[in-house]
């Protein structure tokens, strides 16, 4: 049986497509976007976040670790990034859950479990199970599994995917998922590679083939001041979308909510910035001059 | 509002000089100044009650009971002071605005104790002036000994030979017979069609009918004693229809005169005769209500399915133009006005328990004798008027049943993304089943029709309108005492009395089953002893403070004869109302996984953390914290928590009949007595430290130990306890109002009430909360564990995000709102 690797199973999602659902998170993601607002979720192995703002300092941490990994800062403790394997050993013993560890492997059968146990709250509200990640689809087998497996039980299944996927399994992709959340991040190739580590080719095909296809498709766009929310930029996605004749487009402006995590990560957080809503609402324009509907998700 | 609007104006051209005599371009902000004055003036206790107290039973010795309750109830009405203000609808508690009674016959330990502390009441601070005080002392020496609870504790001790005020310091159980409870949904639609003439008729004739025999002493005494309070009903509506006469004598604004003039002639009318119209029908109403909670200041006595007996009238006027469905909106908003007026003050440990909640609630919702959907368009105007007032009082009851239209849950969802929490829902499925059960056994049982006309009652309990009152009963016994109990072989670490029973000294246990079976020893004993206590405490109720108009507003009690404290009604009921059942089963699981599953701890290790609060033990405090709790939809948790409460409801039963004779199901939730025996109470099991509050609700996750998401606790909630064997559940789950927005947010809360009703839970309440309130969560992050916000294209706990991001959302609250 596959298994992969999962960092967060969500109940109660009520905002990654209709309805109650609930949300598998699969660690591992081919972008590194810069406002990337989950950075547990881009490395496909098991990471120790430690949340300073939680520790007592009650120095468990150094007393099982290995590695010699923890370090004193005064009345707390903090790690030494070089030396830590994230093996998870002090994740363990912490009591205050100031260290926790983000992913575990798990099996398809495990998933299931806990996706089964609200399905009635999915009938009662036209809800189902959502993929989010990480890029979902970068789970492979595992993934395809489980969106197999979710789809046999007849849930609602929902797609939330930057579009990098290797062709085949995106259509194989296409035929498993009710709906995509597809993430359309910047038009130009270069600019894109820039923002996310990747060029959008692959993502455009795919977002050409889920178009064609009979399931449901949601433009998401992160907007990203100064980064993708240039006329230039909009112009071309009102070219791209006007083929299949779309117009709505979902959009999720910048927010720095995801901050504390790349404290936790021992990583620095590079945006700045967010809009005032008289910018938003000056970016919003421009959608709409474009002919383009607006939600802001 | 939107509802409202499009018919707005074509209404109110056809039927502007209609309208009654209102004013009703006064009419609205004279709803403001009446909210704003009770929410801003202190309340003040009004010594008139004290004097008319003393005098009636002083000049009646020697009458029964009965007779002395229906004159004290006649001078209150006829002899306490009216005043108008400004509301067109008449009738308030005291001589005074936002005024307040003493009830001392219940209990007079308080006055004495309390009369230098800082009072609460239901609306915040209150006043007791010195006239009153002195009244209070006076009244004080008077009642010593001879109230209700005083009469309960010694007949307790001539019986049994013990003084059972150990048992209650211990906060084994609260006293219930020390403040004036029960009452339930009484019969006003009689009044409203038939009118009190047409009772004192009936009355009469049963009086002159009923043969002088001894044996019919009790039934004389009631009947002529309901005769004196019909009278004194009536003569208080006349007493306003004269003061608003003489008023508009003196009156020069025309509008304000009609207005008057209109008064004088609806309170000469009802509630003695038939109401003809909406108008008279809400007055009648008012009338009738405060007269039974003038008679017994109870938290419980509940108008509820307002929205039913009251439609025929609504329909006739909005159908004759008569009214339009604006001045409908308006007319109920002073009846809120009304219902926010009555308070009540017994005390502070009264205060604690029930935090001044008077537990008016209207039901609305359920279904008709044919189990069809009966939610009218009125009850829509009750949600807006909720939504409009924001008021504490009444509370609305949603009775939800899956035939319900869609655009009424919708309305149903926007009021309470208002933020009072109202209504609170209740699973009418499991109502009815309950309700079918609960009176199979009963001589007479019971008919379906009677069954599907349920409604709520104070907090989250259900009985049958006009047909069923309850009595309080086992004294409210704290089930997480049993745990503390059994973990010191009987003796009470605070009171260090030997309240309990010996169960076996807890470091000797060699298993979980004998821990297990120990504290049912000791639950057992608990339920003895309470059962004892209550069963006295009905006896003392019967004697010192039967209810005489009340009795008589309830179907069975004229027929029989009998008061409705004796079991008088078609269907009585007694509530034995038991607290803090999760803080005991959760207790209990952390021992099961720590001393005997993962053998962490010793046994002795558990007894000495507990003894010394945790002190210096923080590392054990988060063990027992961390052991696996309730609301986590677990199979294990889960299995056990059902076992539970279903050998709790075994052993209960075990403690025979209640006092009206029959099988009785316990009521699981908690009012505030959470907080009450909280503080009453050393360090528990389950990592919570002395003093703390317990679990509120009676299935709802210890603070901060849910993790797994709403849906896992509306599932663990919902069958946690078996709603049909028991009286009652209660839940509550907390969100920010941006969950909730837009139409999926309505659809997100329909399929929560949805999928907890069908899990078989019986009562929700959905809380949406202020900024204010995330702010105090920030603070106090261990009293908000459940609470939900949206951050971004997300929800997620409050309580567990970043100080940075609650920031933000405090702001974007204060921003929304």
């Amino acid at each position: 049986m596959s298994q992969g690797m999962i960092y967060n199973i969500q109940r109660m999602s009520i905002h990654d497509g209709p309805g109650l659902r609930t949300t598998v998170f699969l660690k591992g993601c081919p972008l590194h976007c810069l406002w990337c607002s989950n950075p547990e979720s881009q490395k496909t192995t098991p990471q120790m976040m430690l949340f300073e703002d939680l520790c007592t300092g009650c120095g468990t941490c150094a007393d099982v670790c290995p590695n010699g990994a923890v370090i004193s800062l005064g009345e707390k403790f903090g790690r030494d990034i070089e030396k830590c394997t994230d093996c998870g050993l002090c994740a363990e013993s912490c009591p205050s859950k100031a260290r926790e560890m983000s992913g575990k492997i798990m099996t398809v059968d495990e998933v299931m479990d806990i996706v089964r146990k609200d399905s009635l709250f999915y009938d009662n509200s036209d809800g189902g199970v959502t993929f989010g990640g990480g890029e979902p689809t970068s789970g492979g087998e595992f993934f395809l599994d489980m969106a197999q497996a979710v789809r046999d039980e007849g849930y609602h299944v929902t797609v939330d995917t930057c579009g990098f996927c290797p062709a085949d399994r995106f259509d194989t992709t296409i035929e498993l998922a009710d709906l995509f959340l597809f993430d359309c991040k910047h038009m130009d190739p270069e600019q894109h590679k820039k923002l996310t580590g990747v060029d959008n080719t692959l993502i455009l095909r795919n977002m050409h083939a889920a178009l064609s296809s009979d399931t449901e498709v949601r433009i998401r766009m992160p907007l990203m001041p100064g980064m993708n929310d240039s006329d230039e930029n909009i112009t071309a996605m009102a070219d791209f979308f006007k083929e299949f004749d779309r117009n709505a487009i979902e959009i999720m402006p910048c927010h720095a909510f995801g901050r504390n995590k790349y404290a936790a990560l021992g990583r620095n957080y590079l945006m700045s910035g967010e809009y005032t809503p008289k910018q938003l609402d000056v970016v919003q324009k421009r959608f709409v001059s474009h002919g383009f509907k607006t939600t802001i998700v | 509002m939107t509802t409202l609007s499009t018919t707005k104006e074509s209404e109110t051209q056809g039927a502007v000089t209609k309208g009654y005599g209102i004013n009703w371009d006064t009419a609205e902000s004279r709803v403001k100044e009446l909210k704003d004055f009770l929410m801003s003036a202190p309340q003040v206790m009004d010594p008139e009650r004290l004097q008319f107290l003393n005098e009636v039973y002083d000049k009646y010795q020697g009458e029964s009971v009965v007779y002395i309750r229906a004159k004290l109830f006649e001078r209150v009405l006829t002899q306490k002071k009216i005043f108008l203000d400004g509301n067109p609808i008449l009738g308030t508690l005291t001589g005074v605005r936002a005024g307040v009674y003493a009830y001392p016959e219940w209990n007079v330990a308080w006055i004495k104790e309390e009369m230098q502390m800082a009072k609460m009441a239901s609306l915040g601070e209150m006043k007791i002036p010195a006239e009153t005080q002195e009244l209070l002392e006076k009244t004080y020496k008077l009642w010593k000994g001879r109230t209700c609870i005083d009469q309960n504790n010694k007949l307790f001790k001539e019986k049994y030979g013990i003084n059972p005020k150990q048992f209650a310091k211990a906060g084994m159980y609260y006293e219930n017979v020390s403040v004036a409870s029960g009452s339930g949904i009484a019969d006003y639609g009689l009044v409203l069609n038939k009118g009190l003439r047409w009772l004192i008729n009936d009355v009469k004739q049963r009086f002159e009918n009923c043969p002088t025999t001894l044996e019919n002493k009790e039934k004389h005494d009631l009947y002529r004693s309901m005769l004196v309070t019909f009278d004194a009903v009536i003569a208080h509506s006349h007493r306003y229809a004269d003061l608003a006469e003489k008023t508009a004598l003196e009156e020069t604004d025309p509008k304000a005169k009609a207005e008057l003039l209109e008064i004088a002639e609806i309170c000469r009318r009802v509630p003695e005769y038939p109401a003809r119209n909406f108008r008279e029908a809400i007055q009648s109403f008012w009338f009738i209500h405060l007269a039974i909670e003038i008679e017994q200041m109870a938290c419980a006595c509940s108008p509820g399915r307002y929205g039913q007996y009251m439609y025929p009238f609504f329909q006739k006027d909005i159908e004759e133009g008569n009214l339009t469905r604006e001045q409908v909106l308006t007319l109920l908003k002073f009846q809120w006005i009304k219902h926010l007026e009555l308070a009540e003050y017994q005390g502070n440990s009264y205060a604690l328990t029930l935090s001044g909640h008077t537990g008016q609630s209207i039901t609305i919702g359920g279904v008709d004798k044919d189990g069809n959907d009966a939610s009218t368009e009125l009850e829509e105007l009750l949600l807006e008027t909720q939504i409009q007032m924001n008021n504490i009082q009444p509370t609305l009851t949603l009775l939800y049943h899956p035939k319900m239209k869609d655009s009424y849950l919708k309305k149903v969802v926007e009021c309470i993304r208002g933020g009072s929490g109202q209504p609170q829902i209740l699973n009418n499925n499991a109502v009815i089943q309950r309700t079918l059960a609960r009176f199979a056994q009963y001589k007479d049982g019971i008919t379906i029709e009677d069954a599907r006309n349920c409604g709520n009652y104070g907090c989250v309990s259900t009985g049958v309108c006009g047909k069923g009152s309850f009595i309080t009963q086992e004294d409210q016994p704290c089930i997480a005492k049993v745990v503390e109990l059994m973990l010191n072989n009987g003796k009470c670490p605070v009171t260090k009395k030997n309240v309990g029973i010996e169960s076996g000294d807890p470091a000797q246990f060699e298993s979980f089953d004998e821990v297990y079976e120990a504290f049912k020893k000791q639950l057992n004993h608990l339920f003895n002893i309470s059962r004892k206590h209550s069963d006295l405490s009905q006896m003392a109720r019967l004697q010192v403070v039967p209810s005489v108009f009340r009795s008589a507003m309830y179907d069975g009690c004229i027929e029989k004869g009998v008061c409705e404290e004796a079991g008088g009604t078609r269907y009585p009921q007694v509530n034995p109302i038991m607290t803090a059942g999760i803080d005991a089963a959760n207790s209990l699981l952390a021992i099961k996984h720590l001393v005997f599953d993962t053998k962490k701890l010793t046994m002795q290790e558990m007894l000495d953390a507990l003894k010394s609060n945790f002190e210096g033990r923080e590392d054990i405090r988060k063990m027992c914290f961390e052991a696996p709790k309730h609301g986590n939809d677990q199979e294990e948790e889960q299995s056990f928590v059902q076992q539970f409460y279903r050998d709790m409801d075994s052993i209960h039963h075990a403690q025979g009949p209640d006092c009206f004779g029959y099988r009785t199901p316990l009521d699981a939730y908690s009012l505030s007595y959470h907080n009450y025996f909280g503080a009453l109470m050393g360090a528990l099991p389950n990592g919570r430290k002395a003093g703390v509050a317990l679990t509120d609700g009676s299935v709802s996750a210890m603070p901060g130990t849910d993790h797994e998401g709403i849906t896992a606790l509306i599932k663990s909630g919902a069958q946690a306890i078996d709603t049909v064997r028991y009286g009652a559940n209660h839940f509550n789950v907390k969100f920010s109002p941006s969950v909730l927005e837009g139409p999926q947010g309505a659809r997100t809360l329909i399929a929560l009430i949805k999928t907890y009703c069908d899990f078989g839970g019986s009562h929700v309440q959905f809380n949406c909360v202020s900024s204010e309130t995330l702010k105090d969560a920030q603070d106090n992050p261990q009293d908000y564990s459940d609470l939900i916000v949206r951050v971004a294209g997300f929800s997620a706990y409050f309580t567990r995000l970043d100080k940075g991001v609650q920031n933000e959302i405090i702001k974007r609250t204060e921003y929304d709102s």
